[in-house]
């Protein structure tokens, strides 16, 4: 239902205009049977009853047209429409005053025309100048447009100029300042390196100081005990001797006996000494071994910062070089692809005395230029330090990388 | 068997040796990477050529010291700061050059060679170096001093940019005279190079546009108006005997002629029913084949050197753009989208790249793209610059300055180096020859 219904909805238009259709059949059959009525007064009442029924067949498409069909009457109808149609025809044929007429209408026109063209061109005309005064004026202005472009690009590019320079002036103040920097650094360094180098040096000269005096002492101490024997010894000698004198025989076993104790004394002495001795000596190799190990590990750490300051010292001989002869090569232009090594050898001095290319750079007008950026480099920059010199110096030339 | 092995162990030691050898330098050099270069042009400095058997008519140094500085890539030396002009490497005091900052010294002398003309012998000398790096030995007849000068120039210029130099090359132009429409006078021009001996090959009351120099450089191609009858023609002229061929005409466009690399075909721009097309005319058939079909405006041809494409302009994205296209009309892709617009396209010589006048917010100016990776470097001033042409060794691009005083310029392909061409009056549309030697 609800389906049906809204079909219904959707095709309300044929809806309606189907009730209308059956309303004004309906409402035809009711009012043509009076009119068959008032044809039938004219006598034709049996066959208007059996049209009527064929008409309604025949409703269903074409409703009023096609009334005058069934009856032999409206058979006339088309004729009288051919008949109008005719007159129609000619009449403007057989009027020769209205072809005349037309003919003058129709060159009136044609002069219209005419005119209309004249005025549309003419009108066109004054378009064009319009325009073309309108493109010279365009013209101007953007020719006026492109020279105040250009002043205002002159004005720009002045700025970019000063702009530039001011960069340039920013740069070479900030590269100054980088370079006072690192001057002050390297400076530092130096004033630290000589302040440590001195403290090592004081220390060993306080070490070796207390060696001296400790061996100083042990000397004394010796020489000491050494007069303190002699003495004992002939203070014992001469008392051995008056005893000699005067007790013979008895002095004589007491002197073996003295002797053979002072034998065991001496040599008791001796042992202490030797003994003495070697705890010296091995006290003096303990601390020389310590003294080594010191020497070698300040040795390390100094060597170490020397490392350090030669890499720096290295890094900057090399920019120096690569400085000098990039600002002595002018390459040829357009020329692209640059790539070669070239192998120089130099003096001390820097003086160049073999430039040789390991192939070629791209070309001969780039080989050449390539060497005479290095012959027009001689002498090339001095290293800070001699131990950096190197006699060969190998340059890679890659500038588009 | 026995011989393979017996040479084995003798293969791997000299394998061993060569090892050695080869690592051995490489750890002790120093090394160093030069990544940067000077933009400073190449100071040169050409001193008089002395002379045996009386002065020549001709300055030879002076032709060639002009021919290197024009280019803008010499900086040549002047010469009344010359400390002597030497004849031969013997008399030159190396040092003195030196201290003035010349790097190169070119010496030379002429002699009569026996048949009327002279030898002229000179020598490139290094003063860095302290000594010659080549000499050259030329033969020219009294009357062709001038290009001996030139050639002098041409070789100099191939030593130190490694280019073919372009000092023998012609150029064409058009130029304009008169004020008004009634007086004013279109002449076809050739001139050398540099503007110089210019002579007049046609000219005409109405407007003479477009001229291409054919591969050879015998002929000229041009377009010639008829105002009177409204039409427009593209002529070909013969430059020895003078005699001119029509092979396009008729009303509306037809010009932009451009030849093909073999000189056997020439793409022209023609108008039908006002849709502006590009056409291909065959020289040896006489016959006329049409390229492009679309509505838009397509015009401006130029071949490029390998002859297998056209670049042309066409409107056909809305505003004027570079497009390239077979010989047969086919596989047409668009080249240029930066700018408001980019039009009038000449192939460099080598075909690797375009320029072409290309529009911006600040007027017109000449711009090189590199066909391989497409990038756009803008080369002029602008702000009117038109009619771009390659010189034939690719390394510089003549072009016309428009606006408030016109004349002839030319650029290095890369933008730093300019120079002006001076021509009396109105000048336009520039083309520029083949090498010419």
């Amino acid at each position: 239902m609800l389906d049906w219904l809204e079909r219904v909805g959707e095709h309300w238009r044929a809806v309606v205009a189907a009730v209308l259709v059956h309303v004004i059949l309906g409402g035809l059959l009711f009012f043509s049977l009076d009119f068959w009525h008032s044809d039938a007064s004219q006598g034709n009442q049996g066959q208007t009853i059996v049209d009527a029924s064929v008409l309604t067949g025949a409703a269903g498409s074409d409703a009023p047209t096609p009334k005058p069909d069934p009856t032999p009457k409206p058979a006339p109808e088309p004729d009288q429409n051919q008949n109008k149609l005719q007159p129609d025809d000619t009449q403007a044929d057989e009027d020769p005053a209205q072809a005349q007429e037309q003919a003058a209408r129709e060159k009136k026109a044609a002069r219209e025309k005419a005119e209309r063209q004249k005025a549309a061109e003419a009108k066109a005309a004054q378009q064009k100048a319009a325009q073309e005064k309108a493109a010279q004026q365009k013209a101007a202005q953007q020719k006026a447009a492109q020279q105040k472009a250009a002043q205002e690009k002159a004005a720009q590019q002045k700025a970019a100029q000063q702009k530039a320079a001011q960069e340039k002036a920013a740069q070479q103040k900030a590269a100054q300042q980088k370079a006072a920097q690192e001057k002050a650094a390297q400076e530092k360094a130096a004033q630290e390196k000589a302040v440590q180098e001195k403290a090592a040096q004081e220390k060993a000269a306080q070490e070796k100081a207390a060696q001296e005096k400790a061996a100083q002492e042990k000397a004394a101490q010796e020489k000491a005990a050494q007069e303190k024997a002699a003495q004992e010894k002939a203070a014992q000698e001469k008392a051995a001797q008056e005893k000699a004198a005067q007790e013979k025989a008895a002095q004589e076993k007491a002197a073996r006996e003295k002797a053979a104790k002072e034998k065991a004394a001496r040599e008791k002495a001796a042992r202490e000494k030797a003994a003495q001795e070697k705890a010296a000596k091995e006290k003096a190799a303990r601390e020389a071994a310590a003294r080594a190990d010191l020497q070698e590990a300040l040795e390390q750490e100094s060597a170490g910062r020397q490392k350090a300051a030669d890499r720096k010292a290295l890094a900057g001989y090399v920019q120096a070089i690569k400085d000098k002869v990039e600002g002595n090569w002018i390459r040829p232009p357009g020329a692209s692809n640059i790539s070669c090594q070239v192998h120089v050898t130099q003096l001390p001095g820097g003086q160049v005395t073999d430039v040789r290319l390991l192939g070629s750079c791209g070309g001969p007008a780039i080989d050449r230029s390539v060497r005479q950026a290095i012959y027009k480099s001689d002498p090339l920059p001095s290293p800070p330090s001699g131990n950096l010199f190197q006699s060969d110096i190998e340059f890679t030339f890659k500038p588009d990388q | 068997m026995t011989h393979k092995k017996l040479y084995l162990p003798f293969v791997r030691l000299a394998l061993l040796v060569v090892a050695a050898v080869a690592t051995l330098p490489a750890h002790a050099a120093l090394q160093v990477d030069i990544t940067q270069s000077s933009d400073s042009a190449i100071p040169i400095a050409i001193a008089p050529f002395a002379s045996q058997g009386g002065k020549l008519p001709v300055d030879i140094a002076q032709i060639a010291s002009q021919d290197l500085a024009s280019t803008g890539l010499f900086k040549t030396f002047d010469r009344a700061n010359m400390m002597g002009s030497p004849g031969t490497p013997d008399e030159v005091n190396y040092k003195n050059w030196q201290t003035q900052g010349v790097d190169n010294l070119v010496i030379g002398s002429a002699a009569p060679n026996g048949a009327g003309g002279y030898r002229i012998t000179f020598y490139l000398l290094d003063a860095a170096q302290g000594q010659s790096v080549a000499s050259y030995q030329i033969n020219a007849s009294a009357n062709q001093l001038r290009q001996a000068g030139h050639t002098v120039a041409n070789l100099i210029y191939q030593r130190f940019i490694g280019k073919k130099g372009y000092f023998l090359s012609k150029i064409s132009y058009i130029t304009v005279t008169g004020n008004s429409a009634d007086n004013r006078t279109f002449r076809l021009v050739v001139s050398d190079y540099d503007g110089s001996h210019p002579a007049t090959v046609y000219s005409s009351q109405d407007p003479v546009m477009s001229p291409a120099w054919s591969p050879n450089g015998k002929q000229l191609a041009y377009v010639a108006f008829n105002v009177y009858k409204g039409t427009s023609s593209v002529r070909v002229q013969d430059l020895s005997t003078g005699n001119a061929r029509t092979i396009a005409s008729g009303h509306g466009v037809n010009g932009a002629p451009a030849w093909s690399p073999d000189g056997s075909r020439i793409a022209f721009a023609k108008s039908q029913n006002g849709d502006t097309d590009v056409f291909v005319y065959n020289m040896a058939s006489g016959q006329t084949r049409q390229l492009t079909h679309s509505g838009a405006i397509d015009t401006e041809p130029a071949w490029s050197p390998d002859g297998q494409h056209i670049a042309f302009t066409s409107d056909r994205g809305g505003q004027p753009q570079i497009y390239l296209m077979n010989t047969q009309g086919g596989d047409v892709q668009r080249l240029t989208y930066d700018g408001k617009s980019n039009q009038r396209a000449d192939f460099s010589p080598d075909g690797k790249s375009l320029a072409f006048v290309q529009k911006s917010g600040n007027g017109f100016r000449i711009a090189v793209m590199d066909l391989s990776n497409n990038n756009v470097r803008v080369v002029s001033d602008g702000p009117l610059d038109d009619s771009p042409a390659f010189a034939p060794n690719g390394q510089a691009v003549i072009y016309a300055k428009q606006g408030g005083r016109n004349s002839l310029a030319t650029v290095s392909v890369d933008g730093d180096a300019k120079s002006s061409l001076s021509q009396a009056g109105e000048v336009r549309e520039p083309a520029w020859g083949p090498l010419g030697y």
